[in-house]
């Protein structure tokens, strides 16, 4: 019996549950639908790759990349954002809002591919902080390539490699066993 | 009661125009007071009638012949009995009814779990069987009770008038008769604690585990109608007020109606569930008891009389 003046202090007080538009704060690190900054995007596909919900999808084009995200198939895992390279992906805090039809919520990013400064042709974006963990310091001759298409910078590390030759007796090293 | 009046009593008061409003209050009251006394929020009072129309738009899931025949006409039974049983209810004055409607109202309001124990094994699901088995068992324990309560109030009014049950003067038998009715309402309303036979979570929803859809929505209706006819009757028959300006008296009904779902909500948030065994021992030994209690004292004035 002393169930009931429980029942009586909650009927007086404040119900604990919350109406559906308000929601309770989120903790510090929660995973919210996954938010992309085209700029730092490179179009490289891993977000897709690892998805395994298919909620991210990248599909290539001629001169840009379009970015797919679909709120109601995300398991919030995120997978995405942890191997995205250019660090262009995160989750943001907050929780997916409720929606009424279905795809209301999805979204599409056009990442555009910049022109090669040699040839012309559109070329996948670079990042310099992608190549900082490859080469401790950036020479310029590495900061000149980033933004060359793959042809142009396939051309001209080949003529560097030439060069290098024509003044060795041997590509590899000084003197062949 | 003319063709007419039957008319009147089953379409509008008390029977649908007022019932299923009625009915899907009920739902909601019970639904919000309870989640009040949990600290919970509850649903919006529109909630029942919205669950309704969701379900009566859905597709019915296709089934083979016999177990959609009766999966479909169960609920509908229920539900027509639910509105043919409030429409014998002598709410107001002038609505007398005829000789024997108590036995009708007897039959009419224990239609809805008959339909419920044959829907369960109907629909061959193992938890449905379940709940119907526990239904079975438990209606059992509970209508001897409810139905002995019942004849010693006829008895002592010596009518099987509903009418004249309810306007009989206050006596000494009224008191454990309605108490035993009272007694009766959670568990033929299947709230805690016993709500044995529809047990949310631990077999589902009993009976009604398989259903969905339209069908569905009929249970939903046929449950809340029998909110409607249960504390009406209990109203009905504890309280045989009549002030005569048949609108005060339908305040009076629908009021107490609602002052005793408060009460139910109440012991409903209040308990925990039992097992069959002990809803029906409960039963055969607290109802059965008071039940006896106001039998006797119907009898026993005649007793005196046959004596002496």
């Amino acid at each position: 019996m002393s169930i009931f003046p429980v029942l009586i202090k909650n009927l007086r007080t404040k119900p604990v549950t919350l109406r559906l538009p308000d929601e309770a704060p989120h903790p510090k690190d929660f995973r919210g639908p996954v938010k992309i900054e085209v700029e730092k995007c490179i179009g490289c596909g891993m977000c897709a790759y690892v998805c395994v919900s298919y909620a991210v999808r990248v599909t290539e084009n001629e001169n840009s990349c379009e970015w797919q995200y679909l709120p109601g198939r995300c398991t919030f895992c995120g997978r995405c954002a942890a191997v995205c390279p250019g660090r262009a992906l995160r989750m943001e805090g907050g929780s997916v809002p409720a929606y009424l039809s279905a795809g209301e919520l999805d979204e599409t990013h056009r990442v555009p591919y910049p022109a090669c400064p040699e040839c012309g042709r559109p070329s996948r974006p670079g990042a310099e902080h992608i190549l900082m963990r490859a080469y401790s310091e950036l020479t310029e001759k590495v900061r000149e390539n980033i933004f060359l298409c793959q042809r142009c910078r396939l051309r001209r590390s080949q003529k560097d490699l030439w060069a290098t030759a024509g003044r060795s007796s041997h590509p590899r090293g000084e003197s062949p066993a | 009661m003319s063709w007419e009046k039957a008319f009147l009593a089953l379409l509008i008061f008390p029977g649908m125009l007022y019932a299923v409003p009625m009915a899907w209050l009920m739902l909601w009251l019970e639904r919000k007071l309870r989640a009040r006394m949990q600290g919970r929020m509850g649903p919006p009072f529109y909630q029942p009638f919205f669950d309704f129309v969701k379900l009566m738009a859905k597709r019915p899931i296709l089934r083979p012949r016999t177990d959609a025949v009766l999966m479909t006409g169960l609920p509908l039974v229920a539900v027509s009995a639910g509105l043919v049983a409030l429409a014998l209810l002598p709410v107001v004055q002038a609505s007398k009814g005829f000789a024997g409607d108590l036995v009708l109202l007897v039959a009419f309001i224990e239609v809805p779990s008959l339909c419920a124990v044959l829907a369960g094994f109907a629909s061959r699901s193992i938890f449905g069987q379940v709940g119907a088995t526990r239904e079975a068992v438990l209606s059992v324990a509970y209508n001897v009770p409810f139905l002995t309560a019942i004849v010693a109030l006829a008895y002592s009014a010596h009518s099987l008038l509903l009418a004249d049950i309810a306007a009989a003067p206050a006596s000494w038998v009224r008191a454990p008769a309605v108490a035993t009715i009272l007694l009766c309402l959670p568990v033929k309303l299947r709230i805690n604690p016993f709500s044995v036979s529809n047990a949310e979570q631990e077999i589902y929803s009993g009976p009604a585990t398989e259903f969905g859809g339209p069908q569905l929505g009929m249970w939903e209706l046929a449950h809340g109608l029998e909110w409607v006819v249960l504390t009406g009757l209990a109203v009905c028959l504890g309280l045989p007020f009549h002030t005569g300006a048949p609108i005060l008296d339908f305040a009076v009904f629908a009021g107490l109606s609602l002052v005793l779902v408060v009460l139910l909500s109440f012991v409903a948030a209040g308990t925990a569930r039992l097992k069959v065994a002990q809803a029906a021992r409960f039963y055969w030994r607290w109802g059965m008891g008071l039940a006896l209690v106001a039998l006797i004292l119907a009898i026993l004035p005649g007793i005196e009389r046959f004596v002496r």
